[in-house]
């Protein structure tokens, strides 16, 4: 490990070491004052220690954490959304009987796990992230421990917990199985003996994926949600529902990019969201319990994001960034809204409990107002372009049973939204409510100022989304492996990157094959003048005829797609090929292009998927 | 840079009366008089400007918006907009005076929302980038949400959630059909962009037209409302304040009207061909089931909101009939309906705040009180019959011309409303003004702020009946390009060369 891998593993180290800090000043027993302010302070400077460490990358920090743009995006994320749950929390906890210093530790703790989650690109990094982050979890759920909901809460998060790492477990042991690989990457590549590992690959990621649909609570896997985020304390179930959605979506996504989740998982990620859609949707609709109602409503909305998830291609990762993106303020609005309500040792959760709240308090109501209006993606919310998001990318994969539930899923959604709009509408009835601590005020303001911004004004973050994609360390499933700054400055040289593979055979039914072609152009913002065309031929192999519908031939320039690849910044085109019945075609991509002043690397892949009949 | 500050003016304006109205109920409306005020002399002031030879645009502005998109604020006016922006301003600045003295709880957060619906109808005429159109289309509704429930009578949440749903839900369609759009000019060798002027030229295979075009038509016909999509509005109208009444009625069924002749037929020409048998006769259906129903209310809000569906199905036949004609009846129709319309709201809204009530069975023989109401009421209701002279007359007379030579069917049975519209309309007045007197005590006449407001829409109404050619000059040209769309541009080969 060089003095540069502990620069770029700077966050997580100032966050390590901010936990101890905390515990030692706990231990001291100097007041919840201090320990809120130790643990402010290290999420600060792990927050501030980004863009140092955004010196020197992307770059693998040993085989198990990757720094690269989007690691960092998503750290800063997780720091980010557990400042604003301390932020939010300062009044709830202190007006707690128990010694609310242990909250402070537990949720740095699990902020620790989020962060190592959000780097991961190993197996061993992925379990010890989630377990780290869960016992956390379970901590700050059951912390106030003489009361009996949260108490239930915990267990039942610790029981579906161990259930969901034990399916992770043995999903990563079938894909050591099969590939010999504990790396996200080696999963991506099958063994030789395709054949036979192929199923268990597969099989091994399915568990894995269900391992991390439990935390995200996807339907099938959601039964804790609605008792976990009701029974916790507020600025708990502001941290299950930001923090770790935002932490297991990073890897999920980065599993899902290195494996080619949607050509190899498709059937099983559609059902998920389908399902998660409907199910979350449908659940929240009738819930007279605001935190209930958003725990549906999330489980509805981590479906949403599964139908970028199902996409291929560029479009998807940033649609899925962009989401979660959006997603993490608002729900800290709407949680923060309800931390601050809530005086222990009941959370305000009644519904009734906020009529007529935007008479009352015209800025926490007007800010529930605005976080649920995101929710239900209306424009000049953050939320209106996350979903804008997704519409895009299930359009440009033309996933319409996906399309189909999203449709009927936002309008189910709106209704529930809109019932708890009227409710804050309604006629007040004076009633004290506790007040907003300044801090909390700010943070408040802060959040519901982003949302609003975001939403007008997506371009900057979109930026940032698109630069950090750019910079991952791993550009595909089949790349040239890692890219790594090499330093030296290559000319300006025509380079050709040809990428070969057998095709499976036919299935009989199947009337045409699709296939993806990536190509990848890596490079320092601001590279000018470089192209590349995608291109791909079949090539008759020996002792086959190739059949008709595809221009068999020597013409690797036939562009795909006619997506050009311009600037230094472009990168992972992806151009769709249609294969007709050609049994046993070698298939070669190729990549054209120039390399200039600042491009390190240009490579093409490609994937198979079976084209939805 | 003018028509930005057109929209940004309401905005400001909104935010402003909503502050100022926390501290003096008084100052949000004048605030918001001020800014529509403002507005209109700036927008009338556009009536001078004509296009330059080959200039499609009165007025044109574009600016970067999200690029990763391809998406801009592209903002322009030509003679389809223009009358429809001037409409806008009239009703929003009728929309404030009428609620002077109704609208007493929240002024400000009431004039907040209100200024906001309206930046959002001058948003949706002024669009030139769908993603943008998108925007603004669902920006007016949440306000207009409010409005009603908030402000609105017994029934408003009802009304409210339905209102929002309906157009919701339609308006999610929309979005997918306008990101199936832009993916398929992508996909023909184009870049993503949401730029209306580019996506002009889009080709597509009919199949796709005609999904894309439904994902459209569902939003434009719930607004509209086209018949089988109307079982919002009646509750909406009802129940919305008389403010809300007048911008529901007046503006946000006209941008269905206006987004089926900007987006509708021009993107979609072949498409649209195919479904104007079906198109034309839910026009019909509702022109002649929106005015039974009108007979069948007792409610004098429900009934005027009945009349509107018969009369945009005036619209659904001018818009489908294929010709230019007809396209400017239907236009004229969207500008003769919101005067109208409005003013008879209005009306409602009057004698609400004097009576108590909206029941028509509570009314009569009014006249003897409020003979000036009374005259106003009665020009407004016959203006809603199409006599000639009114503008409505006008606007009918032209969709059923238009629609006659290529569906004579059409245009005899849609005739048929024009006799129903006659009955309705003076059946109104008759039960409202004359006959025996309620129970009431005596009831005031009109207010000098309350004259003026009917007064200004029935002269306008008045003005178009008599003198209708410059507004039909004014749209000729962008209504000529409906049917015959620019030739399209090529679609560029990928780029080689690096921007």
């Amino acid at each position: 490990m060089t003095g540069a891998d502990l620069v770029a593993l700077l966050p997580l180290l100032v966050l390590v070491a901010g936990t101890l800090a905390t515990l030692v000043v706990v231990s001291v027993g100097s007041g919840h004052g201090r320990a809120a302010m130790a643990t402010g302070a290290t999420l600060v400077l792990a927050l501030a220690s980004l863009p140092l460490a955004a010196w020197d990358t992307p770059r693998s920090v040993t085989p198990l954490l990757v720094v690269d743009g989007l690691s960092l995006l998503f750290l800063g994320l997780v720091l980010g959304a557990s400042l604003a749950v301390v932020l939010l929390a300062g009044r709830y906890l202190e007006g707690r009987d128990e010694r609310p210093e242990e909250f402070d530790v537990l949720l740095l703790l699990a902020t620790v796990g989020g962060g190592v989650l959000a780097c991961s690109r190993h197996a061993a990094t992925l379990f010890l992230g989630i377990e780290t982050l869960s016992v956390g979890l379970y901590g700050l759920i059951a912390y106030p421990r003489r009361r009996r909901r949260p108490l239930e809460a915990g267990l039942k998060y610790l029981l579906l917990g161990g259930a969901s790492s034990a399916f992770l477990l043995l999903g990563v042991a079938l894909a050591y199985a099969a590939t010999g690989r504990l790396d996200f990457a080696g999963w991506g590549t099958p063994l030789p003996s395709t054949a036979e590992a192929l199923p268990l690959v597969t099989g091994g990621l399915a568990l894995v994926v269900a391992g991390l649909a439990f935390k995200l609570a996807l339907v099938p896997f959601h039964m804790w949600t609605g008792d976990v985020y009701a029974g916790a304390p507020a600025p708990a179930s502001a941290f299950v529902a930001s923090v770790s959605k935002a932490a297991v979506a990073a890897v999920l996504l980065r599993l899902s990019l290195a494996i080619d989740a949607p050509a190899r998982l498709a059937s099983a990620l559609i059902l998920l969201a389908v399902a998660s859609i409907l199910g979350g949707n449908l659940l929240a609709l009738r819930q007279q319990d605001l935190k209930r109602l958003l725990a549906y409503s999330s489980v509805a909305h981590l479906g949403y994001l599964l139908v970028a998830l199902d996409v291929p291609g560029p479009l998807a990762a940033e649609a899925v960034t962009f989401y979660v993106a959006a997603y993490v303020p608002t729900i800290l609005v709407a949680f923060g809204v309800v931390s601050v309500l809530s005086s222990p040792p009941e959370d305000a959760q009644d519904l009734e409990t906020y009529r007529g709240l935007l008479w009352r308090r015209p800025w926490l109501g007007g800010s529930l107002v605005v976080s649920l209006l995101s929710l239900a993606g209306i424009p000049l919310t953050a939320g209106f372009i996350g979903k804008l998001y997704v519409v895009a990318a299930g359009i440009s994969g033309s996933r319409w049973v996906l399309l189909t539930a999203l449709v009927v899923g936002s309008v189910l959604g709106l209704y529930y939204y809109l019932r708890v709009i009227v409710v804050l509408l309604g006629t007040a009835e004076a009633r004290a409510l506790p007040r907003a601590s300044l801090a909390a005020s700010v943070a408040l303001v802060v959040l519901v100022g982003l949302l609003v911004g975001l939403g007008a004004v997506p371009a900057p973050l979109q930026g940032a989304i698109h630069a950090a994609l750019q910079a991952r360390a791993e550009p595909g499933p089949r790349g040239r492996g890692d890219h790594v700054r090499d330093g030296h400055e290559p000319q300006a040289r025509p380079v050709r990157s040809d990428h070969d593979e057998t095709a499976q055979p036919v299935l009989p039914h199947a009337a045409s094959r699709l296939l993806h072609v990536r190509v990848g152009l890596h490079g320092d913002r601001g590279a000018s003048h470089h192209l590349a065309h995608a291109a791909v031929a079949p090539i008759p192999s020996p002792g086959h005829e190739a059949h008709d519908d595809v221009a068999v031939g020597d013409d690797p320039h036939r562009p795909v797609g006619g997506l050009p690849l311009d600037h230094g910044q472009g990168g992972g085109v992806v151009g769709h090929h249609q294969l007709g019945h050609v049994p046993n075609a070698r298939i070669r991509c190729a990549a054209d292009g120039e390399l200039g002043h600042d491009v390190t690397d240009l490579h093409a892949s490609s994937s198979r998927t079976l084209a939805a009949p | 840079v003018i028509l930005a500050l057109l929209i940004a003016l309401l905005f400001v304006g909104g935010v402003a009366a909503g502050v100022a109205g926390r501290w003096r109920p008084a100052a949000a409306r004048w605030i918001s008089l001020a800014a529509l005020g403002a507005d209109l002399v700036l927008a009338a002031s556009f009536l001078g400007l004509r296009t330059a030879a080959g200039d499609e645009w009165i007025l044109e502005v574009s600016w970067p918006w999200i690029p990763r998109f391809g998406a801009s604020i592209h903002l322009g006016l030509d003679g389809l907009s223009l009358p429809l922006v001037l409409l806008t301003l009239v009703l929003g600045l009728v929309s404030v005076l009428v609620s002077w003295k109704e609208v007493t709880r929240h002024v400000g957060f009431f004039h907040f929302n209100l200024l906001f619906v309206l930046a959002g109808v001058l948003g949706v005429f002024l669009s030139l980038d769908l993603l943008l159109f998108y925007f603004f289309w669902e920006l007016m509704l949440v306000p207009m949400y409010l409005l009603i429930a908030i402000w609105g009578h017994e029934g408003r949440l009802r009304a409210a959630v339905q209102f929002f749903l309906f157009t919701q839900a339609s308006g999610l369609l929309m979005l997918i059909s306008i990101l199936g759009l832009v993916f398929v000019h992508a996909q023909g060798g184009g870049t993503w962009t949401f730029d209306y002027e580019v996506l002009l030229g889009t080709s597509f295979s009919p199949t796709v037209g005609l999904w894309l075009l439904l994902g459209f038509l569902a939003a434009f016909a719930v607004k509209l409302p086209a018949v089988p999509l109307h079982t919002w509005l009646p509750d909406a109208h009802a129940e919305a304040p008389t403010a809300g009444s007048i911008v529901l009625a007046g503006l946000l069924l006209k941008t269905g009207g206006y987004g089926l002749l900007r987006l509708g037929l021009p993107l979609f020409p072949d498409a649209s061909r195919v479904v104007a048998p079906v198109a034309l006769t839910l026009g019909v259906v509702g022109i002649l089931y929106g005015a039974l129903l009108a007979f069948a209310q007792t409610d004098l809000k429900r009934m005027v909101a009945y009349t509107s569906v018969s009369h945009m199905g005036f619209v659904l036949v001018g818009v489908y009939a294929g010709t230019t004609i007809a396209l400017n009846g239907a236009l004229f129709q969207m500008i003769c309906h919101g005067l109208s319309t409005g003013g008879l709201f209005a009306v409602a809204g009057l004698l609400q705040e004097r009576l108590h009530t909206r029941e028509l069975e509570r009314m009569g023989g009014l006249w003897q009180h409020a003979p000036r109401l009374g005259g106003l009421t009665l020009v407004l209701a016959l203006a809603s019959l199409g006599l000639p002279g009114l503008g409505n007359f006008v606007a009918e007379f032209l969709v059923l011309f238009g629609a006659f030579r290529g569906w004579p069917a059409v245009a005899s049975v849609a005739a048929l409303g024009l006799v129903a519209a006659a009955v309705y309309s003076l059946w109104l007045v008759q039960r409202v003004f004359y006959g025996t007197q309620s129970e009431k005590a005596p009831v005031a006449d009109v207010s000098p702020r309350e004259a003026f407001v009917l007064a200004t829409l029935v002269a306008g109404l008045l003005w178009l009946g008599i003198r209708p050619q410059p507004l039909l000059d004014g749209a000729r040209p962008a209504l000529e390009a409906v049917h015959a769309p620019a030739p399209a541009p090529q679609p560029s080969p990928p780029e080689v060369v690096a921007r």
